[in-house]
């Protein structure tokens, strides 16, 4: 799968080029189902006002960036407190939604994109969350599980998990999953390999399931 | 399993017309996923113990340093292959008998240190010997941890210094080396080329008789890796240039020339092997410049192992032309400037001495105060506090009128450590209470 740039480059690569590194459009609004007003941890809010999800500075109309730390409304990413003070207080939450453009880029057979799915909140509070689906025959059950209708049975019964670092951050481990799990799209990332996360990433697994992880600056005190 | 996580630690955001981008990925090896690395992979280690004529004087020194390598064979753990040489202008195997490793046990680790308890000292200095012999040892092994440590107290005096670079071209790669000066008539910069070309420390031992503990440190930070021949495979776009890759923690260590090309975008920079534990790297690309509003990725770095990728992270640039933003600076990128500019000052201020430029020197030793104080450093500012005194009357710190030669070697040796210290973050908000 290759993907082309601004530039007109091919890139193996889909959120930058992999020849000359500039950005690709149109990575930040892939899938159908993410559409930023549905998401249930940035509530639609009013036109100005909103408040930076790091730094906590209302946004100024439709600024792109935060006056404050310049976190980027748009790409969701971005901003400049240290990551230390960011996380220390941070929340860090997941939401689960199904991604129509992932699973018509996978062609896969015999499963069926649903025709309804409602986001699912989850917040992350333990040091180890595994994501799967329960399986009460193997005695399996992940602290986030994903089985009940409709079910992507794509996931691996123990698919991966998030586990939290010192400074209260959040990393993806694979746990050897049959499918495999991708992050901000590429190659899926090595089983076993913790791949440090930041706000707005974006997991793929399964035939559509879409994580996004949001972290969120705790309260700043005057 | 060991799990690696990478995290870059940058102000993405630069000023229209700039061009150089500068992070500081921290990469963070852990067991935490519970399988156990009790057993780990294949392991070789081989003591090389200075028993050059030197050794002597003072005469507690060799005795000492039969102590010592006695204490770190006790922490070589069983099924270790292990062997000891004794180096003078030759290298000689002392244990097990020459030309082969043996496995360690309770028998065999007091066979060895039977052999080291009989070493007395005597003939001259040439470490690219020493380094050669044990790298023939190492090649006889199996894949795994591949490590040596040093222990000198004397300068190479009876090789050439294109001789012992030969040796290290010989041995890159094949084996790891920490290296540990005794007393102080031994060059920092000689060990210092041995331990970065073989990717391990050098540090003083000031009194010989600290050298038990040190040794055991050593032993179990080698014996504790599991993990060999991870690489750091750093992609940057077209028309982009490397200034530099350096580790910044827990000590500068410039492997920017070190680089083996993956691909035309893609080149490879060896890190040794991991344990436990967390490494800084800071890298600075230049990159061509463009418009405001324009978002490129600067650089991909990855962690390699085997050829498979076990962490990744992105550094990023951003043109900008609000000043808010492209001026704050991360406090990571800002200590390993300040730190580089320390190791290489002190480079500067050693030299003024030599050649009795005391103006120079004066000038070096006020910027490095300077430095240790911002980075808020003990260590720097104790060494600093050995070679240097107040001027009463400027209040400015002059060099000392007679510096101890132990303080002065123990103060460019460590030149290049990286404490974690906390200075406060240039892009810091007032501390937040604890709720």
């Amino acid at each position: 799968m290759t993907a082309m740039c601004p530039a007109g480059h091919q890139s193996a690569t889909t959120d930058y080029c992999d020849e000359c590194g500039m950005r690709m459009s149109g990575t930040t609004d892939l899938g159908s189902t993410t559409d930023l007003s549905l998401d249930p941890v940035t509530k639609p809010t009013p036109s100005t006002g909103e408040p930076c999800p790091v730094c906590t500075t209302a946004r100024v109309g439709r600024d792109q960036f935060c006056e404050e730390c310049g976190y980027d409304f748009v790409a969701r990413t971005g901003g400049m407190l240290s990551r230390a003070n960011a996380s220390a207080a941070a929340t860090w939450e997941i939401v689960v939604t199904a991604d129509r453009a992932y699973f018509d880029s996978l062609d896969a057979e015999n499963i069926h994109f649903p025709s309804a799915y409602s986001p699912q909140q989850f917040t992350l509070a333990a040091q180890e969350v595994r994501v799967g689906r329960r399986s009460a025959s193997r005695n399996i059950k992940p602290e986030i599980d994903l089985s009940g209708a409709p079910e992507d049975t794509g996931i691996s019964h123990l698919h991966l998990q998030f586990v939290r670092a010192d400074d209260g951050s959040y990393a993806v481990v694979d746990l050897d999953s049959t499918n495999g799990t991708t992050v901000n799209g590429g190659t899926s990332i090595p089983r076993g390999a913790a791949v440090a996360l930041t706000d707005g990433d974006r997991i793929h697994l399964g035939a559509w399931t879409l994580i996004t992880v949001h972290c969120i600056a705790g309260e700043t005190h005057g | 399993v060991t799990t690696f996580r990478s995290e870059t630690h940058q102000n993405p955001y630069i000023a229209v017309g700039a061009t150089s981008v500068n992070a500081v990925v921290s990469i963070t090896a852990s067991d935490s996923l519970g399988a156990a690395a009790a057993s780990g992979p294949n392991a070789a280690e081989i003591i090389i113990v200075d028993v050059s004529g030197s050794m002597n004087y003072p005469r507690t020194k060799i005795r000492s340093a039969r102590e010592a390598t006695a204490a770190a064979i006790d922490c070589i753990r069983d099924g270790v292959r292990f062997g000891v040489i004794a180096g003078t202008d030759t290298a000689q195997q002392i244990y097990p008998s020459p030309g082969r490793l043996v496995e360690a046990s309770d028998a065999t680790r007091a066979d060895a240190k039977r052999a080291v308890s009989k070493l007395s000292a005597g003939g001259g200095t040439a470490m690219g010997w020493w380094l050669k012999q044990a790298n023939e040892l190492f090649r006889d092994e199996p894949p795994g941890i591949k490590h040596a440590l040093l222990l000198t107290d004397g300068q190479n005096a009876d090789e050439t210094p294109a001789e012992l670079d030969d040796a290290l071209r010989e041995c890159e790669g094949n084996f790891q080396c920490d290296c540990r000066g005794v007393g102080a008539d031994w060059k920092p910069d000689e060990l210092r080329e041995i331990s970065t070309m073989l990717l391990g420390e050098t540090d003083v031992i000031r009194e010989p008789e600290s050298m038990v503990a040190d040794f055991q440190e050593v032993m179990e930070r080698a014996m504790g890796r599991h993990v060999s021949d991870v690489s750091i495979r750093l992609w940057t776009p077209v028309g982009a240039e490397i200034a530099f890759v350096k580790q910044a923690y827990p000590e500068i260590v410039d492997l920017t020339h070190r680089r083996a090309v993956v691909s035309e975008r893609e080149g490879d920079y060896p890190t040794g092997a991991w344990g436990d534990e967390v490494r800084d790297y800071h890298v600075s690309i230049t990159v061509p410049a463009h418009n405001p509003g324009d978002e490129m990725l600067a650089g991909r770095l990855k962690l390699v192992i085997d050829g498979e990728v076990a962490a990744e992270t992105m550094i990023k640039a951003i043109w900008s032309e609000d000043e808010h933003l492209t001026t704050k600076q991360e406090r990571r990128v800002v200590e390993s400037e300040l730190r580089n500019e320390f190791a290489e000052v002190t480079r500067e201020a050693v030299e003024a001495r030599a050649q009795g430029d005391t103006e120079r020197e004066t000038a070096k030793l006020i910027r490095l105060q300077e430095i240790a104080e911002t980075l808020k450093d003990e260590d720097k500012l104790n060494a600093l506090s050995h070679v240097t005194e107040t001027d009463p009357e400027t209040g400015k710190v002059i060099p000392k009128a007679h510096i101890d030669p132990a303080d002065e070697i123990e103060w460019r040796t460590r030149s290049v450590k990286t404490n974690r210290t906390r200075m406060p973050d240039p892009a810091d908000e007032p501390e937040v209470p604890d709720s």
